[in-house]
Formats: C-alpha cells, structure tokens, sequence
C-alpha cells in the first residue's frame, strides 16, 4: 500500500499543477481584459463628457447675445451715416415753422423707422449666426469623437493582443508533465518514464481523470498498467 | 518567483508605445490646426475683410445717394416743390431708404465674414480627418495655408462681385415725371397764350442767318 501510494501522490501532484497553471493563466487573462475594459471605460467616459459638453452649449445657445450684438453694429453704421442720410432734409433756404417743424417730424420717423429695421434684421440675422455657430460646435464634436473613436479601435486591438499574449507557464507545464511520467513509470512497474511522460505535455486536468478512469490517451501518459487498476478495482 | 508564460508581451508593448506616439502626432496636428485656424492675426483678417468689404458697398451706396439727393433737389425745384411738404415727404423717403441700404451693408459685409469663417472651418475639419488618415502635422500646416488663400481669393472674388444695384430706383419716375411736367409747363406757356406764340429769342449764329 505504501508503494502503491508514491504513483498516486505524483499523479495528484501533476493534476494539482496543471490546473494550477491553467487558474493561473485564466486568472492573468482576466487581469489583461479588466484592464483593457476599464481603458475602454475611460474612453467611453471621455466620450460621454464631450457629447454633454456639446449638449450643453446647444441649451446654451440663444440668438440674444448674437442679435444683440449685431443690433450694435447696425446702429453703429446708422449713427456714422446720419450726416448723410438727413442732408435733403437740411435746407440752406429760410423755410417757414411749418417746414421745419416738418423736417423734423421726418427725421424722427425716418430714425424710428431705421430703429426698427435694425431690431427686426438682428433678429433675424441672429438666427443665423446662431445655427452657423451651432454647426461649428457640430462640426468640432464630431473631430473630437472620431479622435476618441479612433482611440477605442486601438485600444480593444491592444486588449486583444494583451489577452492572446498571456499564455500558460511552460515550466510548470514541464513540471507536471514530469510528475505525471514519473507516476505513470512507477505504476507501470518503472522504466517507462521518458518514453511515456516527461516528452508529452499534458494540456488540461483532464489528463487525470482520463488515468484515474483507466481511460488515458493512448501515446501521451501511457496506458495504466494492473497495478494500478488493482487499487481501483474490486 | 518567475514562472514564465505571459507570452508575446514584447509584441503589446511594441504596440501601445506604437500607439502612443501616433496618438501624440495626431494631438499635436490637431493643436497645430487649432493654432493656425484660431490664431488673433485669423481674427484680425476676417475683420479686415468685413470692413473692406463694408468700405465697398457703403461707397457705392453713398454714391447713389449722393446722385439721388442732387437728382431730388433739382427736381423739386423745377416743379417749384422746394420747401414745401412734398420736398420733406421725398427727402425723407430718400433718407429712410439709405438708412435701410446701410443696414443692408453691414447685413451684407457681416454675412460674407460669417461665409469666410464658415468655408475656414469647412477646410480645418478636411484637413483633420486628412491627419486622423495620416497627414503629418507639416503637410496639414502647408495644405492648410493654400486652402484658406484660396478661401479668402474666393471670399473677396464674391464679395468683388456683389453688385448692390439701382437702390434708389424708385426715385427714377419721379425725376421723369417732374422733368415731362416741366416740359409741359413751358410748352403751355410758349404755346398757349392769348394772343399768338411768343416770340422766341433766338441767338443769332454765324453763317446761318446770312
């Protein structure tokens, strides 16, 4: 029973490395795919703050500030022509009060008048320009987001190669690769060992539930032999 | 303690450093773009140009108003309107109507800024999605000044072009119509006396009168 034990104790240990290789490899694979989420995340964060950024100025966006300040430049250029404008009504000739008082009625009006093309023209000049300003934010909301898209196709590119890079640990493949010839060679009755464990990697855990079961891969571990069918069997 | 595996990370740090210094070019031809396109010296051009173009349209309207208001004068005075209300009515329309034509102007000279402003960010976004592409930050700044030259060229070639028209047409039937009254008003008084057709006096000219 004591001899019996060594094959089995190796078998185990070999099982107990490779599955501790494969958790280990899921494990950093995981690792490297939280990491490129969370990378994807910041970028998607970004994303949302600049589509908000550009939400909130179009709330913003009034043609107030526009019309007003386009009403300034109207009145502006009035004012700088007035000189001209009223020349007619300024006559060189004596005129009665009547007269005057006339011409002056109509620069009145005539000013009236201008005030209010200004108002209405601003407005509707503002309109506008506010829609063209709109267009600009637009336009510069779209440069940023094919810059963050540009930057999310690049990084799942670097988190796809990061996962594919990480890969199982060969040395402890070798190891329980080891432990499982040198298992199998002493069940078998030894001798055995390199010809039927330490060349053959085993892949998964499921190597030792093949040999426990007495159903191993032909060629890989080596057929378990009596010996140890005789622990198992009745 | 090293248990190997971890694979090809030489190839991933290959190509995150790869990936890094593109993204630096891209955000550095981008602030050069930026730059170019938002710098005072662009502002002060498109101020420029609206107020060349403004120094343009004002001087041909002022023109047409010089010309209009002399028309006017002359008009009413042969009508033997000068001073009275039908002269206020029509000085005033003529003043209303160039006041609306100023604010025309600058209507005009402030929309062919905005239409500059507007092609400028036209050539600013081609020129970027040219970078995300892989134009380099030098070729971007070259492409960069041809296009807003030829943007200005063809700013200026519009803004040449604009013809403002007879803005004081509607003054035109007047003039007609006081000038055929005044005409009339002579022909009646030459012609329609009591008695006979007054005598017209007429300068002798050498060699036709003998």
């Amino acid at each position: 029973m004591g001899a019996a034990a060594i094959p089995i104790a190796l078998a185990l240990a070999s099982t107990a490395t490779s599955m501790y290789n494969t958790n280990r490899t899921a494990k950093k694979q995981d690792e490297a795919l939280y990491e490129g989420l969370r990378r994807q995340s910041d970028i998607d964060r970004k994303t949302f703050l600049r589509t908000g950024e550009s939400i909130g100025k179009f709330e913003e966006s009034g043609p107030e500030e526009i019309s007003a300040d386009l009403s300034d430049k109207y009145r502006k250029q009035i004012r700088l022509k007035q000189g001209q404008a009223f020349q007619g009504l300024d006559q060189p000739i004596d005129l009665s009060d009547e007269a005057v008082a006339a011409s002056g009625k109509a620069v009145d009006t005539s000013n009236q008048y201008a005030g209010l093309l200004q108002g209405l023209f601003s407005q509707v000049d503002a309109a506008g320009e506010q829609r063209r300003l709109e267009g600009v934010e637009q336009g510069n909301l779209g440069t940023d987001l094919s810059v963050l898209a540009r930057d999310s196709d690049a990084q799942k590119y670097l988190t796809d190669l990061r996962v594919r890079g990480v890969q199982r640990s060969p040395i402890l493949d070798l190891l329980a690769a080891g432990l499982g010839g040198a298992s199998t060679g002493l069940a078998g009755g030894g001798g055995g060992i390199a010809a039927s464990g330490l060349s053959k990697v085993p892949g998964t855990p499921q190597s030792f539930y093949n040999f426990a079961s007495g159903q191993g891969l032909p060629g890989q571990y080596g057929t378990p032999t009596g010996k140890l069918f005789s622990l198992f069997g009745p | 303690m090293c248990l190997g595996g971890g694979g090809s990370s030489k190839a991933y740090d290959r190509a995150e450093a790869d990936e890094a210094k593109r993204k630096a070019e891209i955000s550095a031809a981008q602030a050069d773009l930026e730059s170019i396109f938002s710098s005072p010296k662009r502002e002060g051009q498109y101020e420029d140009f609206v107020s060349s173009t403004r120094g343009i349209l004002q001087e041909e309207l002022d023109r047409q108003q010089a010309d209009t208001s002399r028309n006017l004068k002359f008009a009413n005075a042969r009508s033997g309107l000068s001073g009275g209300s039908a002269d206020v009515d029509s000085n005033s329309r003529l003043a209303q109507d160039y006041l609306k034509n100023i604010i025309g102007a600058e209507r005009e000279a402030q929309g062919a800024g905005a239409g500059l402003r507007s092609q400028d960010q036209a050539t600013k976004m081609s020129l970027f999605n040219q970078i995300m592409g892989g134009l380099s930050a030098t070729q971007a700044a070259t492409q960069a000044a041809n296009s807003m030259s030829n943007n200005v060229a063809l700013a200026r070639s519009n803004a040449l072009q604009t013809n403002i028209g007879d803005l004081f047409g509607n003054f035109t039937t007047q003039f007609k119509e006081n000038k055929k009254s005044a005409a009339d008003r002579r022909a009646a008084y030459d012609f329609n006396s009591t008695y006979a057709q007054r005598p017209q006096t007429i300068a002798p000219v050498a060699g036709v009168y003998g």
